[in-house]
């Protein structure tokens, strides 16, 4: 292979010492190059997962599939006049819930965890029901440092160093998840992304973040490696959920929103760093943090401007999720058009369906199935911002339109790697219940673990190699709460408009049936 | 060695507001009835509100599975465009 610089792989040393969320390896082989590497491992994250799901699936699996069959024909059937309609379909849904169970197989799941939620005394939060979960955080923090190790061998660095450093980051990491696990601040939305920044934010700004720690801040290959492993739970099966109605308030509305926010600030405020405004833009718009995130590492912001735009979407969250669901109801908008309003408009999941359920159980769950097919934006968001990025933005040495070979130098490739991962599991998704099984199994009993803690010791590493006077100079302006602002108001009418459309004019015994018993 | 004593000062000094606001206050405000009956209405409707992702929800199978089964009603009666 050849051994001449990438340009992809080559660090832009920026002002004030920070760096990008983007490679931060001097030139080297293919194979020692972050984004290869997070391919890599993801992969091999995800066939492990995958095999052992498939190694102890349990041994009636044909018949649970001919019975999981039976229940979805019987459900199909249902005689939507009969008097016990509504209670019937439910004990189907249950039914085919507990089928699902038993044919999905996670012999992992119980291995990889993380604090639980804790109202007076901490300790709890390291139980479930009533079981330490202590052994397997043992387990999980042995794994993550095994893996990790040998891929700072691979790229020729100390992995004593690295083991070290690992030990301080992981139990920074645990401590936000404890501080986010308290009752108050998980029921308010303050997610442990806020914490592990503020954590790392801490430490660097009073002591510094000593050299044994900084051997392990590796920001971008925990994103990037997280971002493959997300890429398993972009299931693009997932966009017909709720029909029409739903891909234009989540397809449609969200583009529009996105575009226009980023065209408002280049031009009307002209915020002066595009990667800052992108990614506010689009977390804003997509789905908050997990956007925010991908975006960032497509347009190589500075770790800056990922937790900045991270700490805003939590704090409107905060708001939006209180305001909202009161809006929805002191204006009658009803529980349908209330909640695919509220699910296109708040940031994060968890805050969408809390919202939904101050409004109506119908309201909650229009509001996060609209939430789940924005999340599928994502990955068609973060392969568009990377082509964009570096093929319009980043110049060329000569200033001039950069060539298709220089583009795909400057690529970030593990965006591929996101992609490709979300296209692989959303065919298998699609190949009848068998498949569905499998991709839950990888899923819920995984990758999902893996990739939030991969998230969390990333905004860890963001904190500690962060400083407060970078965020002071990019507040200052007060443009960034701006472009939110703005931008966040447009997504509320445009949704608004979208959702009264759909489920008010052109499809509006779609709110009938979902608002049926 | 001036600056690294002040910079353990002012971390200790943070440290102790943490421990004081994570063990002291926050236990007290989850006691306040409003704040208590909405963490009990999420715990009852299955919601874990600081869910990033959409898999993150414990409860989004279920909503697929309810959701599902009435957009594919086998009336059609979701997707007619008039009442």
């Amino acid at each position: 292979m050849s051994q001449q610089p990438n340009p992809s792989d080559v660090v832009e040393p920026l002002e004030n010492g920070t760096d990008t969320v983007d490679a931060s390896f001097p030139p080297q082989r293919w194979y020692r190059v972050d984004d290869f590497l997070a391919m890599g491992l993801g992969a091999l994250i995800i066939m492990v997962a995958a095999a052992s799901s498939w190694a102890t699936r349990p041994g009636n699996l044909a018949e649970l599939t001919q019975a999981h069959q039976t229940v979805k024909t019987e459900l199909k059937q249902l005689d939507s006049s009969s008097e016990n309609f509504s209670a019937d379909r439910k004990q189907l849904l249950k039914q085919q819930a507990d089928l699902e169970g038993q044919m999905a197989s996670m012999p992992l799941k119980s291995w990889l965890v993380r604090p639980g939620e804790w109202k007076g005394d901490p300790r709890t939060a390291f139980a479930k029901n009533d079981k330490s979960i202590v052994p397997p955080l043992v387990a999980t923090f042995a794994v993550m440092l095994i893996l990790f190790s040998a891929t700072t061998i691979v790229q020729g660095q100390s992995a004593v160093k690295f083991a070290f450093g690992f030990l301080g980051v992981f139990s920074l990491a645990l401590v936000s998840y404890v501080l986010a696990g308290q009752e108050v601040i998980k029921h308010y939305n303050l997610e442990y992304a806020l914490w592990a920044v503020l954590l790392g934010l801490l430490i660097s700004n009073t002591i510094g973040t000593p050299k044994w720690l900084s051997a392990a801040t590796r920001t971008e290959f925990y994103i990037k490696t997280g971002l493959v492993l997300l890429g398993a739970e972009v299931l693009f099966n997932k966009l017909l959920a709720l029909g029409l109605p739903g891909i234009f308030v989540s397809w449609v509305v969200t583009p529009i929103v996105l575009v226009t926010t980023y065209l408002f600030g280049q031009y009307v405020l002209k915020i002066p760093s595009k990667s800052l405004n992108l990614v506010i833009s689009a977390d804003m718009s997509v789905c908050g943090v997990s956007a925010a995130v991908a975006t960032a590492a497509a347009c190589k912001a500075k770790k800056e401007e990922l937790s900045l735009a991270i700490g805003l979407s939590l704090i409107f969250t905060v708001i939006m999720m209180v305001v909202q669901p009161f809006i929805v109801r002191v204006s009658g908008m009803g529980e349908v058009i209330g909640g695919a309003w509220i699910g296109g408009t708040i940031d994060s999941t968890g805050a969408v369906a809390a919202a939904g359920e101050l409004v109506g159980n119908t309201a909650k769950d229009v509001a996060a199935t609209v939430k789940m097919i924005q999340n599928i934006l994502i990955g068609v968001v973060a392969f568009a911002v990377a082509v964009y990025w570096v093929s319009f933005v980043e110049p060329s040495a000569d200033g001039k339109r950069p060539s298709v070979i220089e583009i795909w130098h400057r690529f970030p490739k593990f965006t591929l790697g996101f992609l490709g991962v979300s296209l692989a599991m959303s065919f298998l998704q699609s190949q009848g219940i068998e498949g569905k099984t499998l991709v839950s199994s990888v899923v819920d009993g995984t990758t999902k673990s893996v990739r939030e803690w991969l998230f969390c010791l990333a905004f860890v590493s963001i904190g500690l190699e962060s400083n407060f006077r970078e965020y002071r100079k990019m507040l200052a302006s007060g443009k960034p709460v701006i472009l939110y602002l703005c931008g966040q108001t447009l997504n509320l009418v445009l949704s608004f408009l979208m959702a009264w459309l759909m489920f008010e004019k052109i499809f509006p015994n779609a709110a009938n049936e979902l608002i049926s018993k | 060695m001036m600056i690294w004593r002040r910079g353990a000062i002012r971390l200790l000094f943070a440290i102790v507001v943490i421990v004081g606001v994570w063990l002291l206050v926050l236990p007290s405000v989850s006691n306040i009835p409003s704040v208590r009956e909405r963490i009990d209405s999420n715990h009852a409707a299955g919601i874990n509100p600081t869910a990033v992702f959409y898999t993150d929800h414990p409860g989004m199978a279920d909503i697929e599975r309810s959701v599902q089964s009435r957009v594919d009603s086998p009336t059609g009666w979701f997707w007619k465009r008039s009442h």
